[in-house]
């Protein structure tokens, strides 16, 4: 029996208890990061956008939790095409919805940043073009999910379309390190530094930097954790009505 | 140099309000369908009550 439709029991009010406390964490640990990239993180350079530098900490933090939310997505196809568990399926689509906003933000603010430092709102570099890409792909995931009735036929499609979408994540990393791109490749070398300004991050905005990332997981996995729960009973709840109007 | 004298704050200010008004628009959703899945199950639970009396 799918594990969704069993009653709730006390189990799931110590999950429900757990994510609670995650989201709490989550709160606390945020307000604290904009503390400490308002106040404690140096300022960037004229190169780097001067104050608007400190847009980098929560956008590549957006960008990890957008693109890692791909990779959980695919996993958890992969493994309802093993399982035929129906909540593999619901772990894959929360992952997705969440990655939606995630990677609105990154877009968004990747923008906020563009425009005094490039002079430009947006260009067609090959990094953001993919990473555009890859937001219409999270999109057109959730319309192929509404658009199929049949959860098992619905589960199927959307893991192997999840799957075939997480490839696009190792791609849009390299795209920035292999090819010419203006977009910065702030962590590992890339073949046109000198181009993208040579934005190294220097140990302090590393601290500060693995400080945002780890937020972000947290606001990650009590989002994901909630939305999960919330497509558990919404399926329960879709039984019941089916049971009910069998009955009437 | 004070944060807010620099002629880029207004971009770092909006790229803030970018993320935290994303991320509460998405918790407020979250919320507001839990709600709505309570008002439901609290229906069907009624439904299913004057079914099973009948």
């Amino acid at each position: 029996m799918d594990n969704a439709l069993q009653p709730a029991t006390s189990s799931s009010a110590s999950r429900d208890q757990i994510t609670r406390a995650i989201g709490w964490a989550a709160l606390a640990m945020l307000l604290v990061a904009l503390v400490i990239v308002f106040t404690i993180a140096p300022s960037g350079d004229v190169r780097s956008g001067g104050e608007a530098q400190r847009i980098f900490y929560f956008h590549l933090s957006s960008a990890w939790v957008g693109f890692g939310a791909w990779l959980v997505t695919a996993y958890c196809g992969i493994r309802y095409l093993k399982t035929r568990d129906l909540q593999w399926d619901r772990r894959a689509h929360a992952s997705a919805e969440i990655g939606v906003l995630f990677i609105v933000m990154v877009l968004l603010s990747g923008m906020l940043w563009g425009r005094p430092t490039w002079n430009a709102w947006w260009t067609w570099d090959f990094k953001l073009t993919l990473s555009a890409l890859q937001f219409l792909m999270y999109v057109a995931y959730l319309m192929l999910r509404s658009g199929i009735e049949n959860p098992e036929q619905r589960a199927r499609f959307a893991s192997v379309y999840g799957i075939i979408g997480a490839l696009t994540v190792p791609l849009n990393f390299l795209v920035s390190r292999v090819l010419q791109s203006i977009h910065p490749a702030v962590i590992g070398p890339s073949v046109n530094a000198a181009q993208q300004g040579d934005f190294g991050v220097s140990a302090d905005r590393t601290i500060i930097l693995m400080f945002c990332l780890f937020t972000f997981t947290l606001i990650y996995i009590f989002l994901f954790r909630t939305r999960v729960r919330l497509l558990e009973r919404e399926d329960a709840l879709a039984v019941r009505k089916a049971a009910l109007v069998e009955v009437s | 140099m004070n944060l807010l004298q620099d002629k880029n704050a207004v971009y770092l200010l909006a790229a803030y309000g970018v993320f935290l008004g994303g991320m509460t628009l998405y918790f407020v959703s979250l919320v507001l369908r839990r709600r709505a899945l309570d008002r439901d199950e609290q229906i069907i639970e009624q439904v299913e009550r004057e079914e099973t009396q009948q």
